[in-house]
């Protein structure tokens, strides 16, 4: 069933999405572990993070590195090795839209997204809310027919409730654990009474959908005291993090990437207000307040350490995330909160594109590789030495061009190595570009003649 | 006689009206006058003009002509001895020639003004200055001066070529320019015009390098401005300027976009982008201007200064007229408007000027220099504008290596097998549990949104295969699923499911069952590998 290579097997399905994944330069949902070049030392940190969430510990690391460095890789990389270990995961890209504090249903935004793409083992592709729920029921209800209860009586789904209650009130004692556990109980009694209006209205609640009370109540059947909502989303993943450990998972790990859209927030004030909540997560998770939680940042340099609008820029932070004196000394400090992406050596670059090679001749069926080793290194001798490359080449052009190359060998028979070599052009960097005049200095990144001194 | 004629000499007026003195001829004779006018109470020498009878042979006249090298816009220079009966200020010359090494000490500055400085109007602490000084400047000290004893001091350059070489008085003549034209600012316009006459009389090249940097200022002040404009190329900005100046109808400095911050760096673009365009004007195969077109000035060399018999000519420049050229004037006004509106593009401005009939080769060099810059500018900017926090996000450098690449790659695989876990199946030592009789369920709450699954028992599946840790159940269940029997969302069935994903997602690497509306099916990919697991493990 599996495509094997002398190393590992790679499922097939699993290896055509990433082959196509990555042939469309897009990170792999899946996959990603057979790609997963260079980057030792930091990958083995993150998944130390993870051992300690299992263990009921918290955690939090800041992911930081160029575009095109690899961050939302690691995320893919790392999500794909919790879920198989049986956390619970959820992730979400920030955007100009969806923030981490602030009104208007931006912070709201956020957690929506995260309850819409929680994943587990079994659903790894997200909508796993439905999933998390019902294994935790049939647990329960393997649990007494195991006890000798008869399925079909009355004292079944009266036992059934009084246990469900028994363990979802644990989660009352935290913030909003109140409405959080009477939500998910009354989900249970709705699915014993085979209530799916109600069964949907809980769902909803719990993935913020009503905008106040009022309409949550009409909707439910039964009052809360409170509605997800831009201020409290934060509490709510705390209790999904003790909800998810209370069911059975290892925990619940947090992805959020492209927070650079925080620093790109105009507004001081609410740009703040955002890194104020990111200090309040950083703070819970290392003094333990979140346990079972962990989260992962995903941001760029500048986003972390530029002093004016940066987390830098948030003092608090600044004191929390930069590096000691001694970090100084040349050595990396991986149990430092941020791990910085430096960019992929030139030989690690050259052993994913060896890896890709082999990868790909698996897909094809191939019983020799497409290209011969000096093949690939006139590859790379070429994709290195064109202008700019030691500061912009990234693995996802690299990876790209390389598979465009192979697709079109294997499409076109009269096509060569060569031939192809000397007129592909690589593509350029997917990062902000100066345009030629005219142009004006008003755009991020676009250098003015009169911003020179001469 | 009597007594009444005494009477009348009484009413006689012309006894008591003055006698008039008695009328001189004047004197036609070739021998010299001198007019000599007493000296001051200070200097008790005489102070003389002279003018000394030309001997030379009217009909006699030197001419010669030649074609400036260099120079594209000067086509013939013809050179006419002055001719007069008079040498005036010929004196000058022997009075120089005698002074040519004079000096003296050190003295104070002693004012001097006169229209035609001389030797002879000088007063003595006047001369004791004058050659004073002279000495100082030929020893590169520019002290303090007048305006006429540099001019006596330029005269004495002017009229001595056989005691100063030409090659050397030009350096003279720009170096007293540079050095006074800041403390005595009205010498320009005379400046311009005797080194360029200097140049043309001695046929010596344009002293372009030396009064580069005034270059604006000469073609200013010149009234033959062609003589410094065909050395443009050369020159640099300044250069530029001057021809920008001379030429364009549109005044760039003027521009209100053009402020006091921005003013430098304005110039700077401007007069580099300008530079590449005059350059291309004057050094085209197919020049713009017209250079067939053809104006002549005739005019005494070296006017308004002191010139004796023996160095005063008559100048006949023929040369190609450019500020009368229109199209020239055309090209050059629009290829500054050009260049203004790639500068207000950068400064954001979207006030634009409009442009008429501007070749496409000045607007592409216009076009290919700024690109060029912004590129430069903005790569080299991005680097120096680069944090120092940026080093830690850069690769090692190391050299490319197929060995080292192997060795990372390879070593890579011990990550990936922590990442996807190495449990992996032993298919040849698989144990063989009993299939046991498995009471039928009912696994689903009877509903009509519920499936109903008909579940077979019997011993129907060997379990000599690998079974992925299933139980019998969930066998039957990927066995129905193949062939599309379960649909519904029971949490049962859910469950069942999720627990088959997770056996396949360890055991196999990946889930096999995925949702499809209301309908459960395998993942295509596995479909066919399923089946034929199925029938592997059935006996």
């Amino acid at each position: 069933m599996a495509c094997e290579n002398k190393e590992i097997k790679v499922p097939k399905r699993i290896l055509n999405t990433l082959i196509s994944s990555l042939s469309a330069g897009v990170v792999p949902r899946s996959g990603a572990p057979y790609i997963a070049i260079g980057r030792t030392e930091e990958i083995n940190s993150l998944l130390d993070n993870l051992d300690e969430v299992a263990e009921g510990g918290s955690a939090c690391r800041f992911l930081i590195g160029r575009y095109g460095s690899g961050k939302s890789f690691l995320i893919q990389l790392i999500r794909g090795y919790a879920l198989d270990r049986g956390f619970v995961t959820a992730d979400a890209d920030l955007t100009p839209e969806r923030r981490l504090s602030g009104g208007n249903g931006g912070a709201l935004g956020t957690y929506r997204e995260l309850i819409t793409n929680l994943a587990t083992k079994a659903t790894p592709e997200g909508g796993a809310l439905s999933g998390i729920l019902s294994k935790y029921y049939v647990k329960l209800k393997n649990e007494l027919l195991s006890g000798g209860f008869d399925p079909d009586s009355e004292e079944f789904n009266s036992e059934l409730k009084k246990r469900i209650h028994a363990s979802i009130s644990t989660l009352e004692a935290d913030a909003f654990g109140f409405d959080f556990a009477r939500v998910i109980s009354e989900y249970y009694v709705a699915t014993i009474e085979d209530n799916s209006e109600k069964r949907g209205a809980c769902i909803r609640w719990l993935r913020g959908e009503f905008a106040n009370k009022t309409e949550a109540k009409k909707a439910l059947g039964f009052s809360v005291s409170t509605v997800i909502d831009d201020d409290n989303w934060y509490s709510f993943i705390k209790l999904f993090s003790s909800l998810s450990r209370m069911l059975g998972y290892s925990g619940l790990i947090l992805f959020i990437d492209e927070c650079v859209n925080l620093y790109k927030i105009p507004n001081r004030i609410s740009r703040e207000s955002n890194y104020e909540k990111l200090l309040s997560i950083f703070n819970d998770t290392l003094q333990g307040k979140a346990p079972g939680l962990g989260v992962i940042f995903g941001g760029t340099p500048k986003f972390l350490e530029d002093t004016r609008r940066g987390l830098f820029s948030y003092e608090a932070l600044k004191s929390r995330l930069e590096d000691s004196k001694y970090a100084t000394l040349g050595y990396q400090n991986l149990a430092s909160p941020v791990i910085r992406l430096r960019r992929l050596s030139d030989n690690e670059l050259l052993a994913l594109v060896r890896r890709l090679t082999k990868l790909y001749s698996e897909r094809e069926g191939l019983t020799e590789p497409p290209l011969t080793d000096e093949e690939i290194g006139r590859f790379m001798d070429q994709a290195l030495s064109r202008t700019g490359a030691d500061e912009m080449i990234t693995p996802r052009e690299i990876i790209r061009d390389y598979l465009t190359l192979l697709n079109i060998l294997r499409d076109n028979e009269s096509a060569t190595f060569s031939e192809l070599l000397g007129r592909l052009t690589f593509t350029s960097p997917n990062e902000p570009t100066e345009e030629a005049l005219p142009a004006t200095n008003k755009s991020i990144n676009k250098v003015s003649l009169f911003d020179i001194e001469i | 006689m009597g007594k009444y004629d005494d009477l009348d000499a009484f009413w006689d007026l012309g006894r008591i009206m003055p006698k008039r003195k008695k009328m001189q001829p004047f004197n036609t004779t070739t021998s010299p006058t001198e007019h000599v006018i007493k000296g001051s109470d200070v200097d008790s020498s005489e102070r003389k003009l002279t003018m000394i009878k030309n001997e030379t042979d009217l009909e006699a006249i030197e001419e010669r002509s030649y074609v400036p090298r260099g120079n594209g816009f000067i086509k013939e220079v013809t050179i006419r001895r002055w001719v007069d009966k008079y040498d005036f200020y010929g004196n000058f010359r022997k009075a120089a020639i005698v002074y040519y090494d004079y000096k003296t000490e050190k003295c104070d500055f002693a004012p001097y003004y006169s229209y035609m400085p001389q030797y002879s109007q000088l007063t003595i602490p006047q001369k004791q200055y004058y050659f004073y000084w002279r000495d100082m400047v030929r020893q590169g000290r520019f002290i303090k001066s007048d305006y006429s004893y540099l001019y006596l001091f330029v005269y004495e350059i002017l009229n001595l070529p056989d005691k100063l070489p030409p090659s050397e008085g030009i350096n003279m003549l720009c170096r007293l320019w540079c050095e006074y034209r800041d403390e005595l600012p009205k010498i320009d316009a005379n400046f311009a015009t005797w080194i360029q006459d200097y140049c043309l009389v001695h046929e010596i090249p344009c002293p372009m390098e030396q009064i580069s940097e005034f270059i604006f200022d000469v073609i200013s002040a010149s009234s033959f401005k062609e003589f410094y404009l065909s050395e443009m190329g050369t020159v640099g900005d300044a250069g530029t300027d001057a021809m920008i100046a001379y030429l364009s109808d549109y005044d760039f400095r003027r521009c209100k976009y053009r402020t006091p911050e921005n003013k430098t760096a304005y110039n700077k673009y401007m007069l580099s982008a300008m530079r590449r365009v005059i350059f291309a004007l004057m050094n085209s195969d197919n020049p713009v201007y017209d250079d067939t077109k053809t104006a002549v000035i005739e005019r005494d060399a070296f006017p308004r200064s002191l010139c004796t018999h023996a160095v005063k000519c008559r100048l006949k420049i023929r040369y190609t007229p450019l500020s009368k050229d229109i199209k020239l004037r055309s090209v050059v006004t629009m290829a500054v408007r050009y260049t203004e509106n790639k500068l207000r593009a950068n400064l954001g401005v979207k006030s634009r000027l409009a442009i008429k009939d501007l070749p496409d080769q000045y607007k592409r060099l216009i076009d290919e220099y700024f690109n060029s810059l912004i590129g430069e500018r903005s790569a080299k900017a991005k680097k120096e504008s680069l944090p120092e926090y940026e080093a830690l996000y850069d690769a090692p450098a190391e050299s490319l290596s197929i060995s080292g690449a192997d060795k990372i790659e390879q070593e890579s695989w011990l990550t990936t097998a922590r990442l996807v876990g190495d449990e992996y199946v032993d298919e040849e030592n698989c144990s063989m549990p009993v299939l046991e009789e498995v009471a039928s369920e009912k696994l689903f709450v009877e509903d009509k949104k519920e499936a109903v699954m008909n579940l077979e028992i019997s011993e129907e599946y060997d379990t000599c295969e690998n079974t992925y840790g299933l139980s019998d159940d969930e066998i039957y269940i990927v066995a129905d699923i193949t062939k599309g029997r379960i649909c519904g969302y029971g949490f049962e069935i859910l469950e069942k499911i999720e627990r088959i994903n997770e056996r396949f997602s360890e055991e196999f690497g990946d889930v096999i069952i995925e949702s499809d509306g209301d309908r459960y099916r395998i993942i295509e990919d596995y479909q066919e590998d399923i089946e034929l697991w199925l029938a592997k493990i059935k006996k």
